[in-house]
């Protein structure tokens, strides 16, 4: 088993999911330093067993429109908040199974949990930032995150 | 043909039902099921010619399904198509009788590739 996950990993693996399969533009990827603490939409997966932690996408609702959009291939006026909702946990839960054989430690994976507020602070008790990475797209950032709690 | 999705993602069944069309069997019959129990019903009801499950959802999982399609003698075949990819989870899937695995992300070849002997 793979020790050590990259940022350049995990930047391939949400690139396959969003560009590759889904022809959606990702824009800019930048330093996580420069990004937004917080966002309006949010997903997480959890892991557990050897390695614990989690895995968070967040994006603006603009964003999660059109992942919506291209998923179910329908009009970005069309796409309803449960759509997005679904649109966004299933984008998480892709990342978060190819991430899974590469983590340090064998973890099983939860069914994803979805969020949205005006300023949804992404965090987990106990965890830390294990891997981070971020794009810029159109003003606004997706960001992906990776927490590991602590053992 | 018939083809019955289940993935409690009813964005990721959209997917699958288009990469499915896309993949040459535009003419097939297809129907979708929320998680295993559903699929397990279904299946008992109408028999399909292919599964095609998640394995991570709610309620009964893709492997329990295979698992219980089996327990029942009942030999539809099943391909999971699931964000698990690990050797381990591959292994255990075709131990239980897995036709294929189709990883996520995915693109139209890997249906084309993988329903070709169904056709």
């Amino acid at each position: 088993m793979q020790t050590q996950m990259t940022a350049p990993d995990l930047a391939t693996i949400v690139e396959d999911s969003v560009v590759t399969m889904l022809g959606l533009s990702l824009g800019d990827l930048v330093d996580r330093d420069e990004t937004a603490d917080s966002c309006e939409l949010g997903a997480s997966v959890q892991f557990t067993g050897d390695w614990e932690g989690a895995i968070a996408v967040g994006c603006d609702a603009a964003f999660g429109a059109e992942l919506a959009a291209a998923m179910f291939a329908m009009e970005l006026g069309e796409v309803t908040d449960g759509e997005i909702s679904d649109a966004l946990g299933e984008l998480a839960n892709m990342i978060a199974g190819n991430v899974k054989p590469l983590l340090p430690a064998a973890a099983s994976l939860s069914l994803p949990t979805v969020f949205r507020g005006s300023e949804v602070k992404l965090g987990f008790p106990g965890a830390q930032v294990w891997l981070a990475i971020a794009y810029q797209r159109n003003g606004s950032d997706v960001f992906i995150r990776i927490y590991q709690r602590a053992g | 043909m018939k083809i019955l999705i289940v993935d409690d993602s009813k964005a990721m069944r959209a997917i699958v039902r288009r990469h499915v069309s896309q993949a040459g069997f535009d003419s097939a019959e297809v129907s979708e099921c929320e998680n295993g129990q559903e699929a397990l019903e279904a299946v008992r009801a109408a028999r399909p010619d292919i599964v095609l499950s998640d394995w991570n959802m709610p309620v009964m999982t893709g492997i329990e399904l295979l698992e219980s399609l089996r327990a029942e003698s009942i030999d539809v075949p099943l391909g999971f198509v699931t964000s698990e990819s690990s050797d381990e989870f591959k292994e255990r899937a075709f131990d239980a009788g897995a036709a294929f695995m189709i990883t996520k992300p995915f693109t139209a070849d890997d249906f084309t590739r993988c329903l070709a002997p169904f056709s």
